[in-house]
């Protein structure tokens, strides 16, 4: 670990421009890219509120939207949320170079004495992506050199940084889960990569049930708690496509499936299913255990605070107390159960809405 | 992390939860805790939660054993040699810190009576590595023209 690295938490100075300044230095630079290569805007429905996303040019528009396009709304006059997008390369724009050291940067990529009560920023690894919030006028900045740098993985969830430091201090909370359900509500499925979570969900899917996600949702816990969606999509390791054969013809990328999962954009397969939420009656912990049949067993709320709470802060720059509140709250409220996922996918859907509309046996 | 004063009958040092950049939340005496700074995360037993909360209060392992004496059927031997492993592991992952303001201890619960002292399970602390590799290691070196990194992606 480095000693060279400050602590993007601290309030000591890590560079000569306040964020303010920078702030207000990149939202002129992406009105200049907009009024160079063009500009459009596009609404959303958003945890309940209206979001705006503006776009400087055409090439980060299909990158970022696809993923979002069921929860697509009309304009409004005060968006809770404004998100600017643009990249330098197609806008012909140069970006003004970074007003900190290189040993500003934290180990998930926190810029050190740029993250204040009123502003979070992060230059995000492996997207290599500038985000910039200001939460006092509730606009974020997304900036990257180059549109082609954006990975596969980050077009599945795309600025969930952005939404998930626009909730801090609310009851909403981004989380790392899945969420299926029907018409007396739903569950949510939670676990880090590989414990079952998308197959569950798609084998929900294939059984006609709502679809709230695969792995990133945004929950409301309290008063009641609340699943939102955010992500029309789904992921699934390559070798898991075998189980779903009929989606892959709309997997998004069949030509990088060495490297990368199979991504499918739910919208052109079954966009009736996509809901926009439902009450949380359950969160439920699948696991794969090589058996035929599947079957329920309770969970305790400290075990569903541990499949939930580590995987979804240290995916999260700046996530911390607030997040790790809100996620034990949860906990606390939703029954849980480990969900012993069985090789026979029909039988998943069946326990699940059984469990929904039954309660536990 | 200094742990070597850990077990010292006199002066031994106070510990603290090494907050903010260990985060914890309890619930029915279990405690999930997660260290920011090295990206592991780690879930403590009952025992171990208590003895966690007896840290909470800024004391000694020697008074931490003390606690767990009030809440368990046990011999005093062990649970102080459980504890003083316990706390020794705690700060060697950087859950805990000495405490250098030393402020006093609250005091600790009512012992429970005999016949309600629980069976000893020893405070076990579970340690998790598989989100660690979500951390950038190692500090910027190579950036662009314009001055803005190019890294690799972590693990996603």
């Amino acid at each position: 670990m480095s000693g060279l690295r400050a602590d993007p938490y601290s309030s000591a100075p890590a560079a000569s421009v306040v964020p303010e300044s920078f702030f207000e230095t990149l939202r002129d630079t992406f009105e200049q890219a907009g009024a160079r290569a063009g500009s459009s805007e596009r609404w959303f429905t958003i945890g309940g509120e209206t979001v705006r996303l503006r776009f400087a040019g055409p090439a980060l528009q299909p990158l970022i939207v696809p993923a979002l396009e069921h929860l697509a709304a009309g304009p409004a006059d005060a968006p809770a949320l404004t998100v600017c997008f643009w990249d330098s390369a197609s806008t012909d724009t140069r970006m003004p170079a970074p007003p900190w050291p290189t040993t500003a940067y934290g180990q998930r990529g926190e810029i050190a004495g740029y993250n204040t009560e009123r502003f979070r920023t992060v230059y995000q690894h492996g997207v290599n992506a500038l985000h910039m919030f200001d939460a006092r006028r509730r606009t974020a900045l997304y900036w990257v050199a180059r549109p082609g740098q954006i990975p596969y993985w980050e077009r599945s969830f795309p600025m969930r940084t952005i939404l998930h430091w626009w909730t801090q201090g609310r009851a909403l909370q981004l989380m790392h889960a899945g969420a299926v359900g029907g018409p007396s509500g739903g569950a949510l499925i939670a676990g880090k990569s590989g414990s079952g979570k998308s197959t569950t969900t798609l084998a929900c899917l294939d059984a006609g049930m709502m679809y709230a996600g695969d792995d990133y949702v945004l929950a409301r816990v309290e008063p009641e708690p609340l699943v939102h969606s955010l992500y029309g999509t789904a992921k699934l390791a390559p070798d898991n496509l075998r189980r779903f054969p009929h989606l892959r013809r709309f997997v998004s990328n069949p030509d990088n499936l060495e490297k990368e999962k199979a991504m499918i954009f739910l919208k052109d397969v079954c966009p009736a299913q996509l809901a926009r939420g439902f009450p949380i009656r359950a969160l439920l912990l699948p696991r794969v255990t090589g058996l035929r049949d599947t079957t329920l067993r309770c969970a305790t709320p400290i075990a569903c605070l541990e499949a939930l709470a580590p995987t979804t802060i240290l995916h999260l720059p700046g996530a911390s107390h607030d997040a790790f509140g809100k996620i034990s709250l949860l906990s606390r409220s939703v029954p849980g159960y480990i969900l012993d996922a069985g090789t026979d996918l029909e039988q998943i859907p069946q326990v699940i809405r059984r469990l929904l509309e039954e309660g536990p046996s | 992390m200094d742990c070597s004063g850990v077990g010292m009958p006199d002066g031994s040092p106070r510990y603290r939860p090494n907050t903010p950049k260990v985060i914890y939340e309890t619930y029915d005496d279990e405690v999930v805790l997660i260290n920011m700074d090295s990206g592991n995360y780690y879930s403590l037993n009952r025992s171990a939660g208590r003895a966690w909360a007896s840290i909470e209060r800024r004391i000694t392992a020697q008074e931490i054993a003390q606690d767990l004496r009030r809440d368990y059927a046990c011999d005093g031997a062990q649970v102080e040699e459980e504890v003083l492993r316990f706390v020794k592991e705690l700060c060697q992952e950087g859950l805990i810190v000495p405490d250098e303001e030393a402020a006093p201890a609250s005091a600790a619960s009512a012992a429970a009576p005999a016949a309600q002292r629980l069976p000893f399970d020893p405070p076990v602390l579970q340690k998790f590595s598989d989100m660690a590799d979500l951390l950038l290691l190692d500090p910027i070196h190579e950036v662009d023209e314009n001055g803005w990194p190019h890294q690799p992606p972590p693990g996603n």
